[in-house]
């Protein structure tokens, strides 16, 4: 900066310093809606680079300014990791007080907004999951695994909590990159035991742990691995694994999945101060492994220990980063092998599904008797093992396909997902094995002998990754991004899927949750023939089922925002 | 929060040089001296520690509204926004930024009128005159003019680092903390880093209290002349301040600042 004397300085020019105005940015569309407020797709005017708006919402009188985007703002500014999303500045709807340099008393002309710009990113993981016929590969699911736990180390490692991981808060652009998005739950924590209490009620409740349920106000970094287990197991399963309505259900479901916390399994847990209201009549027994058998050995193994019911001994994000998972074949991809999918936004499509739910209700009530149970949600993973070295994309399920061919999806999934699923927890009913789920005791020792089909994009079979696997490996701290390099580019999506599995249930009910930013898109044409049928892979019938209520959303964090430390 | 310095908005758009002070001061520089614009700052400083204390913050909150009080009226002349606005807002927000709490609008309201009523009736015969939409108003205006730059690294921190290994801290750090706490008198924390100001506030302390530490200073790697800069400044406040009558002063001085054009309507 220069120095002018002061006669000539020029008082009048627009200050640099200060936000800038929002003027610099041209709102292409709204992109998403929730709690927080809206958020746009937008560019810059001068760069013509596209960027996410997230509007300030000021509608709070009491609080101004409120604590949740100071916190983020904190946050993020502190917060510098590839996995972490960028907030790129400030601005304003400013011009009022630089214009006029006085202040205006009538509140009714005070009309000022602070947005937050962002990074663009195209999906986010639920989105992406929910996309009809998708189904990610092992070393994909690695691939965003591996992500997920690498940037929530780091802000472990930078003593903030994100107190709301979930699939929509995750985002993923098209190079394959995953970043952790929505920091306005978060928090940063001292790690000593005098630091003022935290709220419980914090984190969607399908992700939240136990030690939260029970009312605890001191808790740890571990609350978002707890997150991170379901998320996993989510995405190898293919739905959300516990989906309680409210906060007993919730405890419910995680007892039966992971038997109810008692002093043995968790010294402590019955001086928390919701224990004795949620304890069940009968003990349950833990049957983790029984749910999951189809996971394979690692998968399992590192599942258990998130879904650890003791938050001291449940698994950090550096141990699991360090988990065998990771290390063993199929290695995490890279990134950039992923395929690329088309964007679109959760909140344009809901507007369009609004346009038609009438004449699917009418449609829907034809097809009364047609309700049956679903099969399950989203699809698992694929496992198989021979993969050729496909193109990378254009893969069987690019975007065009869906458009043009894949016009039956119902979307009666919803049903499972929201109202908490009749058969949704059950470990064997309701949920037929699929694909090569069923090859049950894992792909252990056998990835190495049929691996063969393994192939980079440049060819040549498979490539060996960076490091020796097993035994001395040769990566460093894990606590660095930089530090996993692996030589597996990976084909891209395997075969097997395709218009069959295509029609599957679309699934929205978490994006309506407010926390999503941008969720990824739901194929905008999946509704035009509600009548539809088409025998599903797993030989069933899956029918455009429509009853007619709204897309259920998780029970989200409601008015808790305010206030909460 | 912790946080790396050298990576933080403080450091990188927040340490100013004395000819930006000059600069962007100008214009009240016309209407009031150089030593007239440092007492207001002093009275307004002193303003914001008693409404603090009355809220019953931390020190720490209340050097974070100390230097946001600061960082608004450095890029904006007096007239913008009455001070006496600004004080309780800069309180308001930095209570949310140290992780405080937000501090209901009632009690804000109210504790300003007492305060002032209490305290500064010298200067403001009326009561307060400002409401809490006025508050969050200008609470706009001041994040907007901060770039949401919102996380402050106090001299605090380091001078604990600083004195942690000395075997007679316990006689000099009291010392040496409230010549900290003077520096918030001073323009020192718009124009250098924390650690540096520590240093200097911990230098004085040892001169207080008659320590030789010499060789210890001699052994840091840091830029001594810095020090040297800023313990002038703060002798400087020392100086002013004995001659300084505030209760006498103040009302001419406010009399002659610069006001805004506009007043609320209520």
């Amino acid at each position: 900066m220069t120095v002018a004397s002061p006669g000539q300085l020029n008082l009048d020019e627009t200050p640099s310093w200060g936000s800038r105005s929002v003027d610099f940015f041209e709102k292409i569309e709204q992109i998403g809606e929730g709690t927080y407020g809206q958020v746009y797709m937008a560019r810059e005017k001068a760069t013509g680079e596209v960027v996410a708006l997230k509007k300030v919402r000021m509608d709070n009188e009491k609080e101004g300014f409120p604590i949740t985007a100071i916190r983020e703002i904190k946050i993020l500014k502190k917060l510098q990791h590839d996995n972490v999303i960028k907030l790129k500045e400030i601005v304003t709807s400013k011009g009022l007080f630089f214009h006029s340099k006085i202040l205006f008393w009538d509140a009714n002309k005070f009309k000022g907004s602070i947005y937050m710009v962002f990074e663009y990113m195209d999906h986010d993981l639920t989105g992406l999951s929910d996309r009809p016929g998708m189904r990610f590969s092992v070393p994909q699911i690695k691939c965003y695994m591996r992500q997920l736990l690498t940037g929530l180390h780091y802000c472990h490692v930078n003593q903030v909590l994100h107190r709301d991981i979930k699939g929509s808060n995750l985002l993923i652009d098209n190079n394959g990159n995953l970043k952790l998005a929505d920091f306005g739950l978060a928090r940063s924590f001292t790690s000593d035991q005098n630091g003022q209490p935290l709220t419980n009620r914090v984190i969607t409740l399908w992700y939240r742990p136990p030690e939260l349920l029970m009312g605890s106000t001191r808790y740890t970094p571990a609350v978002d691995m707890w997150s991170v287990g379901c998320i996993f197991a989510e995405l190898l399963h293919g739905k959300p694994i516990l989906p309680g309505r409210n906060e007993t259900e919730q405890m419910q479901k995680i007892g039966d999945l992971c038997g109810f916390p008692d002093e043995t399994n968790w010294p402590g847990v019955s001086k928390l101060p919701f224990y004795k209201t949620l304890k069940p009549d009968r003990p349950t027994k833990r049957r983790v492994k029984d749910v999951f058998k189809s996971f394979d050995r690692h998968a399992l193994e590192l599942l258990e220990r998130m879904l650890t019911l003791d938050p001291e001994f449940r698994i950090s994000a550096k141990d699991a980063l360090d988990a065998e998972y990771f290390w063993t074949e199929p290695f995490p991809c890279q990134p950039n092998s992923l395929p690329k999918y088309e964007a679109s936004h959760e909140f344009q499509t809901k507007k369009k599904r609004q346009q038609k739910r009438q004449q699917q209700e009418e449609a829907a009530k034809r097809q009364k008797t047609m309700h049956q149970a679903l099969p399950h949600a989203r699809l698992p993973p694929i496992q198989q093992q021979h993969i050729p070295a496909l193109p990378l994309r254009p893969g069987p399920n690019q975007p065009t396909q869906h458009n043009l061919g894949q016009t039956s999806q119902h979307y009666g999934n919803n049903i499972n997902r929201g109202a908490g699923g009749n058969q949704g927890r059950a470990p064997g009913g309701g949920r037929p094995p699929h694909g090569g789920s069923n090859q049950g005791g894992g792909y252990g020792p056998n990835w190495a002998v049929s691996g063969g089909g393994y192939g980079g994009p440049g060819g040549g079979g498979y490539t060996a990754p960076n490091m020796v696997p097993q035994g001395g490996r040769g990566y460093g701290a894990p606590s660095g991004a930089t530090g996993f390099s692996q030589g597996v580019p990976y084909g891209g999506m395997g075969g097997g899927r395709g218009p069959s599995v295509g029609g599957r249930g679309q699934q929205f009910g978490s994006m309506n949750a407010g926390g999503s930013q941008h969720t990824g898109y739901g194929g905008q044409p999946y509704m035009q023939q509600p009548t539809a049928q088409y025998v599903d892979i797993d030989g069933a019938y899956a029918h455009a089922s429509n009853s007619g209520f709204p897309p259920p959303s998780p029970p989200h964090r409601p008015d808790y925002r305010q206030q909460q430390r | 929060m912790a946080g790396n310095f050298w990576q933080s908005s403080h450091f990188q758009q927040w340490l100013l040089t004395r000819q930006d002070l000059c600069r962007e001061r100008h214009q009240d520089l016309q209407i009031l001296t150089d030593e007239e614009y440092l007492k207001l700052m002093i009275f307004f400083a002193n303003m914001i520690q008693a409404l603090g204390e009355q809220l019953k913050v931390k020190q720490q909150v209340v050097a974070t509204a100390i230097v946001y009080f600061k960082r608004f009226y450095v890029r904006n002349s007096l007239k913008c926004i009455d001070p006496l606005l600004m004080a309780p807002t800069c309180v308001f927000l930095a209570s949310k930024v140290e992780e405080f709490g937000v501090i209901s609008n009632n009690r804000l309201i109210s504790t300003c009128q007492t305060v002032v009523k209490n305290k500064f009736s010298f200067a403001y015969p009326q009561e307060f005159p400002y409401r809490i939409n006025h508050v969050l108003e200008c609470e706009f205006y001041l994040l907007e003019m901060m770039d949401c730059c919102l996380v402050l690294y106090h001299p605090y921190r380091p001078l604990l680092q600083y004195v942690q290994d000395w075997n007679n801290k316990e006689t000099i750090l009291p010392t040496a903390w409230n010549v900290v706490n003077d520096s918030y008198r001073t323009d020192v924390c718009l124009l250098y880093a924390p650690h540096q100001i520590a240093l200097a506030c911990l230098h004085m302390a040892c001169v207080i209290t008659q320590r030789d530490y010499k060789q210890w200073f001699a052994e840091l790697n840091t830029d001594l002349d810095k020090i040297l800069e800023i313990t002038r400044h703060i002798l400087n406040l020392y100086d002013l301040w004995k001659n300084f009558d505030e209760k006498k002063e103040i009302p001419g001085l406010l009399a002659k600042m610069p006001k805004p054009k506009s007043q609320p309507s209520r």
